[in-house]
């Protein structure tokens, strides 16, 4: 059985959650029902940053009156101010057999990218929950708040362990059965589903969330240097496949891996959904850097 | 088993379908890796995309197609032995001899090995071994194994016969004249050129044996035969003995061991030597029918494997039955009469006077015509002239036609040594022979021919015409003058003519037969005349056909190289190379393939070939 390798310790690295403190996701408008944080909240609230004004009602708070209005115009109008919630940021990582494979393992760049976020999102006051999935979802940590959890948001990452094989339907069904706030929801994956990029698409839009995806991947995935004649071997289903790595065959892959790369991105769009295509061969940091464009990164 | 049928081209169609059979294997042929990804998904897509349609395309590993048909072209070489112009290929015959004169030495196991060496060395096809003793026997056919030679080899012995190899090779060199073939003689006895020339011109025969120069282990008995003796005695007969071999002072004649009817015989004897030769005569030899042994003790050759008859080691021969012929003759005959018979060694005359009958201790009388003397016996008689027509007048036994039986024994009876036409002048009249059927056999003869008035009695031809008389109506066989393996036998008369059926039984118990030709004993031995009963019934109506074949022979051994000098080899063919020691060069091919295939299994092993 493949496990992580990954300890909380290496997993909490302050140099690396320090240079994460400029980060920033600012998410349009939160559902309303949470928190008082930083996100702005499609709630109106008694903050002090005056957002509208709206004719009176009866039962409104008279203290929002304003009396100017009223005396200019002799109509009675509240005053709205902006309310400050907190975005529910949900990290779903890939825990199939294929993140476990290789060397590195791509687990090892999807659980870092996941605690990145997670600091990101407690450093600004958002909860966080994690859901490692495979064959099936399950709950490693309750959505919860505060810079004081990372260290426990680390511990759960680490102690993920292989889950089979990868069924997105099943783990995302599981997931929308909790009900859950709507939130961002984070997942972080290869996207290798045995029912190939179609079953993935149609899984993730069953999320009724805000999504990013962050899309593990290396150099062979879409240029294999196999050669020779080869059974190859699915890690997760067991399924044997012969091959013989000819020009030809190695061609069709590459087609083939394409359509698959292009499927996923042409998803990501059409939902204007974030994509990010980390190359778990290359440092973490700079790669997830990209999607902060001027230190924050709008969902 | 291999296919030494093959020929070249049958060779190479063999080959090109083992290459297209390499050929197609090899786009099949393909050795999986095992390797774990992450997701076959992607090349499930691509296989179904890129499925080979052509199966031309699906050839890879040239080196290692290359590889595995030269591995197997080889072992279909092995395999096939292909054989250049195999139909056309020479056929080559091996000759062992197995005659006594191969007893010198180890003249006789030096030739099996000689033709054993040959027999790894010759195509399987096209070699067939012969071993000549007293008879030819086929020890290989033409592609039977080798490996069946030694087994059969292992009971042969040197036989009691002389060398038959120029007749063996004769009849093949006659029988196989399209194929010519090569003919190989592993023999000591040295072949005559004078009858090599008679052979096949073009003939290629070639002595596989060498000489022997190293001195031989032993000695052999070459000859053994007896004939009549020197003395004239009638009942005695001389035996001569020959050995060949390692002759040395303490080794020799001397060793010789003689034994008569299992009695050791002390003969007073003759003997001299002749390089590797020493010989031994037995001088008046009493002729009872006795059975004559002897044997080289400790001197001679080993025995082979598989045998406990040392080979020449020992001979043996059946001395004939010879005893004096009781004659009672008549009181009244002529001095002159008497006097021969009483002359003759072969008779014992008794005189019986008037009126007595010798009947009983007699086996012939000779009396005058008239007398009433032992009318029960065969007979002489002097009759006078006036009282028979014919001067001489035979007597005959059985049913034989009377003329047949005067022709058939007219040299038995001596009457061949009469000068009748000189009688017949003297006398004035003609003198006639007659003959005519009787109850048994009897002779008589003109009075007149033995009296003063005529000089017949004075000839040379009277006497023998009387003892030959006395013999054929005694009904003793002329004693055989030389009676040797494969020779016809040379009686008094002659050689022995058979134009009918004779049948023979040898020491072994073996039937020989004879048809319409004169009858060649193979080997030394006794040889008993078998008669209709005792022959087959198919053979039994032309038996009784035939006339009375000879009698039972005592077979002497004469090898003819002690009795008559040859040339030497020299007109034998050069030495003679096998073609092609293929066997050793499949040897190391054999080798190459296990290499080969270990190199193999280690490549496949190692994954550097599918």
């Amino acid at each position: 059985m493949p496990a992580t390798s990954l300890s909380p310790k290496d997993l909490f690295d302050p140099e690396f959650l320090a240079s994460l403190a400029q980060l920033r996701i600012l998410a349009g408008r939160v559902a309303r029902g949470g928190r008082h944080a930083e996100q702005r909240s499609k709630d109106l609230g008694s903050g002090i940053e005056f957002r509208d004004f709206r004719p009176y009602s009866p039962g409104d708070d008279f203290r929002a009156i304003d009396w100017n209005i009223y005396r200019r115009l002799g109509r009675v109008f509240l005053k709205l101010f902006e309310e400050f919630e907190d975005l529910p940021v949900y990290l779903l990582p890939d825990c199939s057999l294929s993140l476990f494979l290789e060397e590195p393992p791509r687990i090892k760049a999807g659980l870092r990218t996941a605690l990145a976020l997670a600091s990101i999102a407690l450093n600004q006051h958002d909860s966080v929950g994690i859901f490692p999935f495979g064959e099936s979802l399950t709950t490693a940590l309750r959505p919860q708040a505060g810079k004081g959890r990372l260290m426990r948001v680390a511990e759960r990452l680490s102690a993920v362990e292989p889950q089979g094989s990868t069924d997105f339907a099943s783990s995302f069904r599981t997931f929308n059965a909790m009900k859950l706030r709507e939130g961002l929801v984070v997942v972080i994956s290869d996207f290798f589903d045995p029912g190939g990029i179609e079953a993935v698409t149609k899984a993730l839009k069953t999320l009724r969330h805000r999504l990013l995806l962050v899309q593990l991947v290396r150099k062979s995935d879409a240029r294999p240097e196999l050669q020779g004649d080869l059974q190859l071997i699915d890690c997760e289903t067991g399924a044997a496949e012969d091959v013989s790595a000819t020009a030809a065959v190695l061609q069709a892959y590459a087609e083939s891996y394409r359509r698959f790369e292009t499927g996923l991105t042409k998803f990501a769009k059409s939902r204007q959904i974030g994509l990010l295509q980390l190359d778990v061969e290359q440092a973490v940091l700079p790669q997830l850097a990209t999607l902060f464009e001027s230190g924050s990164y709008r969902p | 088993m291999n296919m030494q049928f093959l020929s070249w081209p049958g060779f190479l169609l063999g080959g090109a379908a083992l290459a297209a059979g390499l050929f197609f294997l090899q786009r099949l042929r393909v050795r999986h890796r095992p390797l774990k990804v992450v997701t076959t998904l992607f090349w499930r897509e691509a296989i179904d995309a890129s499925r080979a349609r052509v199966l031309m395309q699906r050839f890879r590993h040239p080196w290692a197609y290359a590889f595995i048909l030269g591995l197997c072209l080889l072992m279909w070489f092995v395999f096939s032995e292909p054989r250049a112009s195999d139909d056309h290929g020479p056929q080559y015959l091996l000759i062992w001899d197995g005659s006594a004169d191969m007893a010198q030495g180890d003249d006789f196991d030096r030739a099996y090995r000689a033709v054993a060496e040959q027999i790894k060395a010759l195509p399987q096809d096209r070699r067939r071994v012969l071993w000549v003793g007293d008879r030819t026997r086929t020890l290989l056919a033409p592609g039977e194994e080798s490996s069946l030679f030694a087994e059969r080899a292992k009971g042969l012995l040197v036989a009691r016969s002389p060398s038959r190899v120029m007749e063996c090779l004769a009849d093949a060199l006659a029988v196989e004249a399209d194929a010519r073939p090569v003919c190989l003689v592993a023999s000591s006895v040295a072949l005559n050129p004078a009858r090599l020339d008679l052979l096949p011109p073009g003939s290629s025969i070639h002595a596989i044996m060498s000489r022997n120069d190293s001195p031989s282990r032993g000695l052999g008995i070459t000859t053994i035969g007896l004939s009549p003796a020197q003395s004239g005695a009638f009942d005695r007969v001389d035996v001569y003995l020959e050995v060949r071999g390692d002759i040395a002072a303490d080794r020799g004649i001397s060793d010789l061991k003689l034994w008569l009817d299992g009695q050791p015989l002390t003969y007073v004897q003759e003997q001299g030597q002749q390089g590797d030769r020493a010989w031994i005569y037995l001088r008046d030899v009493l002729a009872r029918g006795q059975l004559l042994e002897a044997t080289l003790g400790d001197v001679g050759y080993p025995a082979r494997k598989g045998s406990s008859d040392p080979r020449g080691s020992r001979a043996r021969l059946r001395l004939p039955q010879r005893t004096r012929i009781k004659v009672a003759v008549s009181a009244k005959l002529p001095a002159a009469l008497r006097l021969v018979l009483e002359t003759d060694t072969a008779l014992d005359v008794v005189v019986v006077a008037a009126g007595k009958s010798a009947s009983l201790n007699a086996d012939v009388v000779v009396r005058i015509a008239g007398e009433s003397l032992a009318l029960d016996l065969p007979f002489f008689e002097l009759s006078p002239a006036d009282r028979q027509t014919e001067a001489i007048l035979v007597q005959h036994d059985g049913d034989l036609d009377s003329q047949q039986a005067l022709l058939s024994s007219f040299t038995a009876l001596g009457l061949d040594q009469i000068d009748a036409s000189e009688l017949a002048t003297s006398m004035g009249r003609s003198i006639e022979v007659g003959a005519r059927p009787g109850d048994r056999r009897g002779l008589s003869m003109w009075w007149e021919l033995i009296s003063d008035e005529y000089d017949f009695r004075e000839s040379r031809g009277f006497p023998l015409f009387v003892a030959k008389s006395m013999r054929w109506l005694a009904k003793i066989e002329a004693f055989p003058a030389r009676v040797a393996a494969g020779e016809a036998p040379l009686l008094a008369q002659g050689v022995a003519e058979s134009k009918g059926l004779a049948a023979f039984r040898d020491d072994n118990g073996e039937i020989l037969v004879a048809a319409g030709t004169t009858f060649l004993p193979p080997a030394a031995g006794d040889y008993r005349s078998l008669n209709a009963a005792e022959l087959g019934e198919d053979q039994i109506s032309r038996l009784s056909d035939s006339p009375p074949g000879p009698n039972d022979l005592s077979v002497s051994l004469f090898a003819p190289s002690s009795l008559a000098p040859v040339g030497d080899s020299a007109a034998l063919g050069a030495d003679f190379d096998a073609p092609g020691a293929s066997g050793n060069l499949l040897t190391w091919l054999l080798f190459l393939i296990l290499g080969l295939l270990l190199l193999e299994w280690s490549l496949y092993s190692l994954g550097r070939i599918p």
